[in-house]
């Protein structure tokens, strides 16, 4: 065996050059190219973190602004609530009070209502007692004479102003005086006796007959009507009871 | 059949003999060379095959150096990976035709295990000191400064002996076996050398690596507290 010292020491050589030719021109550059893949990469990765930390704060930011308006929706919804809860008070209250207002006027016209019902049925109790009354006197009536009424004739002449008792049953002006029942001759003679008498001049009249009158006589010229019968005294009766019915 | 220990001088520069291994070598040199430019040259963010094959290489390579040493792998991995690299290129270039692996002689494994010493040399000075690093030969105690001294020897030529007894006799073995029978009955010992190639160049790797690690850990032990308090 033989060591060849020239080969140990070319070799050696050989693989320092060949040391250093790797390093520059294999190992060096793949490990560069590797450190800026990884640079890159971590770059990506920076570069996607940041952009996760930016969608998470959008997503607390979105977060926060939907409390905000879930917050203010509810807000509002109390608000509109408590408004129309006020709202549906005074309404409330409008309407009782409308109620209570047309309650009032309802019960005001039913009272009014019935107040005129009352008044009408006083008013027709009334016409219904002097068409009563009438029919019973219709009998005992026509039996009255004609002198049961030429005084109180005479009395409402007399009680006349005297222009008008001037002017009443003149020959320009007759006056017509209406009785119960037909006259006779003798009741009229007595009749026109007392008018004359209570005229202080000549009558000029009419007979003629109603039986409406009941009993008594109607003396009617010019703008004078005198009642005395049966019929005016009912007709002032039922007057007199409408007025105190009220 | 001419003695694989013995190399004899194909030509002469001046008075400079070159022989079989320096040839051998300066072709694997090219080689090498030439496909780290070309693949320089194609060096791209988005990696084709050739650069992930590189890549998973110089990838490996580095995780294998941070397991060892324990430390960022860049100040080694140019050293190793040029060792590691080499040693199998000239292992397998054995299994072509009328070339024999320039890892096959003493003198190219003696080469080889002379940079490793030195670099085991130089980095565990660069991370002790000079002083720092000395003192690692005293450790566990100064009685062992003998066998420590020894050991930076005789690990020395084991790398190299074992580089060269196992390439040297896969390709001894593969001679005689081409002498003797046909031609394609040394297929399978080739085969079987390939693998032996490629994990001679690991072992020779990992061990270049093993001793720096070494080197620049027992310093660093050494001058720990944990070690220092009992």
């Amino acid at each position: 065996m033989r060591i060849d010292w020239w080969t140990i020491g070319l070799q050696t050589i050989n693989l320092v050059v060949l040391l250093w030719l790797l390093g520059r021109f294999f190992f060096r550059p793949m490990a560069k190219v590797v450190a800026d893949r990884q640079a890159a990469a971590n770059a990506l990765l920076d570069d996607a973190k940041a952009v996760q930390d930016k969608a998470a704060e959008a997503i607390r930011e979105a977060e926060a602004e939907r409390e905000r308006t879930v917050a203010a929706r509810e807000a509002a919804l109390d608000a509109a609530r408590k408004e129309a809860e006020g709202q549906r008070a005074k309404l409330v209250e409008a309407a009782h009070a409308e109620a209570q207002r047309q309650r009032a006027d309802a019960e005001m016209a039913i009272a009014h209502a019935r107040g005129q019902a009352e008044a009408q049925m006083t008013r027709h109790a009334n016409e219904l007692a002097a068409d009563m009354a009438a029919r019973l006197l219709e009998g005992p009536g026509a039996k009255l004479p004609l002198s049961a009424f030429l005084p109180e004739l005479e009395q409402a002449l007399a009680a006349l102003p005297e222009a008008t008792r001037e002017t009443l049953a003149t020959s320009a002006s007759p006056a017509s005086l209406v009785s119960a029942r037909p006259l006779a001759d003798e009741e009229k003679n007595m009749a026109r006796d007392t008018i004359e008498r209570a005229l202080a001049h000549e009558a000029a009249l009419a007979f003629d007959s109603d039986p409406a009158l009941i009993a008594g006589l109607r003396l009617s010229g010019g703008m004078a009507v005198l009642d005395v019968n049966l019929r005016a005294d009912l007709n002032r009766v039922t007057a007199r009871l409408d007025k105190q019915d009220g | 059949m001419k003695s694989p220990l013995i190399v004899e001088p194909m030509f002469h520069i001046g008075p400079v003999p070159v022989t079989q291994p320096v040839v051998a070598t300066w072709v694997i040199m090219a080689v090498m060379v030439l496909g780290a430019l070309l693949l320089k040259r194609h060096l791209k963010q988005r990696p084709g095959k050739v650069q992930v094959v590189a890549e998973l290489v110089t990838g490996a390579l580095d995780d294998q150096i941070r397991d060892v040493v324990q430390s960022d792998p860049a100040p080694y991995r140019v050293l190793i990976g040029t060792i590691f690299l080499f040693v199998l290129i000239a292992n397998w270039s054995g299994a072509l035709p009328g070339v024999e692996p320039p890892t096959a002689h003493l003198e190219t494994d003696a080469a080889l295990a002379l940079m490793v010493f030195v670099a085991t040399l130089y980095h565990g000075v660069r991370s002790n000191g000079f002083i720092g690093y000395l003192k690692t030969f005293a450790q566990p105690t100064w009685v062992m400064i003998p066998l420590n001294l020894v050991e930076q020897i005789t690990r020395t030529f084991s790398l190299i002996i074992r580089l060269f007894g196992n390439v040297m006799s896969g390709v001894f073995v593969i001679g005689i076996m081409l002498s003797l029978a046909g031609l394609l009955v040394p297929i399978p010992l080739m085969a079987l050398d390939l693998l032996t190639g490629a994990v001679q160049a690991y072992i020779f790797a990992i061990l270049g690596c093993v001793f720096i690690g070494a080197a620049v850990s027992e310093g660093r032990e050494a001058g720990s507290p944990e070690r220092s308090a009992p």
